[in-house]
């Protein structure tokens, strides 16, 4: 009885549209520590980044800190708070804070693999951030700026699970 | 060297006002630490706390609500400011109930007025007013067609105090 269940289950499940079905969001797959060393901002440095639920799980939180190697450059530390957008499925709106003292609004994209983030305002100070899962289990993170319509890249750090 | 290297990451970023000029806020400072209020919130009894602590570019507020009615529950908010000015600041909330908005906020030296924006419109605004016996006076109204409505209105004390 218990295994023709499961088989009506799965007969069900497969009869569900693949446009109907809800994947699984990318923050699930974010969620926890990362760490990355190597370079940041074009400097060496150790950078760490933590996603988890926040808010009684109404919003995603980003935690993000880089450590610089040079002590004489300031270390950098931000954090983003993303909830589910009402535009439709895989958006996002979201807010920034940082240490260089940006506030900004996030317009977010989650396409399964990729969570895009623009941040700031068009024609003015506008940025973009992706976090793109990584076929080895790690996340790349770059970090452009537009400028005269063209985006230009000012960061790019992969992170790893930390060890242990 | 460091404010040579600083700057040049945080211009490259875009980023290029000083640090020092963002995060000097007096009243800030004087809200700085732990505060509770044991009674009612939101109508409803309750036990609240606020922490205010310097943030990365700025200050945070971290605001907690434990409903010790029958219903229980809580409800928990963020905010981030930072200096936009003289005596004005920017800012962002982001709460348990889902909601999320800009700040625009600004003070007279004992009291933070936190406007709440929507759509580039205020819709509700904070007090966070120092008294003269060193409590924190929390009150809240939100503007439906044209009027204030006081929502929320709550003494605080320092913690341990």
């Amino acid at each position: 009885m218990r295994g023709a269940t499961v088989l009506v289950l799965m007969a069900l499940a497969a009869a569900v549209p693949a446009s109907a079905r809800s994947e699984r969001p990318i923050f699930e797959t974010l969620e926890g520590d990362w760490e990355a060393a190597g370079m940041a901002f074009r400097q060496p440095a150790t950078s760490f980044m933590r996603w988890e639920r926040v808010l009684g799980g109404k919003f995603w939180r980003l935690n993000y800190r880089i450590d610089f190697a040079n002590p004489e450059t300031s270390d950098f530390e931000g954090v983003g708070y993303y909830k589910p957008a009402a535009s439709g499925e895989g958006r996002y709106v979201g807010t920034w804070a940082d240490s260089t003292g940006d506030l900004h609004a996030l317009d977010v994209t989650d396409d399964g693999s990729t969570l895009t983030t623009l941040w700031g305002v068009p024609g003015e100070k506008y940025g973009r951030s992706v976090y793109a899962l990584t076929a080895d289990g790690g996340v790349l993170v770059t970090d452009e700026i537009q400028r005269d319509g063209q985006w230009r890249q000012f960061n790019s750090t992969k992170f790893r699970r930390p060890a242990g | 060297m460091r404010a040579v290297v600083a700057s040049s990451i945080l211009m490259l970023a875009g980023a290029v006002a000083p640090a020092s000029a963002r995060t000097e806020a007096p009243i800030f400072r004087m809200f700085e630490g732990d505060w509770v209020s044991h009674g009612v919130a939101f109508e409803r009894s309750a036990r609240t706390r606020m922490n205010w602590e310097p943030a990365p570019g700025g200050w945070r507020l971290d605001y907690r609500v434990a409903f010790v009615d029958a219903a229980g529950g809580g409800f928990h908010g963020v905010a981030f400011y930072r200096a936009a000015g003289e005596g004005k600041y920017a800012g962002a909330w982001a709460d348990s109930d889902g909601d999320m908005h800009p700040i625009e906020a600004r003070d007279d030296g004992v009291t933070l007025m936190a406007h709440w924006v929507r759509a580039g419109e205020p819709y509700g605004r904070t007090e966070y007013e120092l008294t003269e016996d060193g409590s924190l006076q929390v009150t809240e109204w939100t503007q439906r067609g044209g009027q204030w409505r006081q929502v929320n209105d709550q003494r605080f004390s320092r913690q341990g105090t």
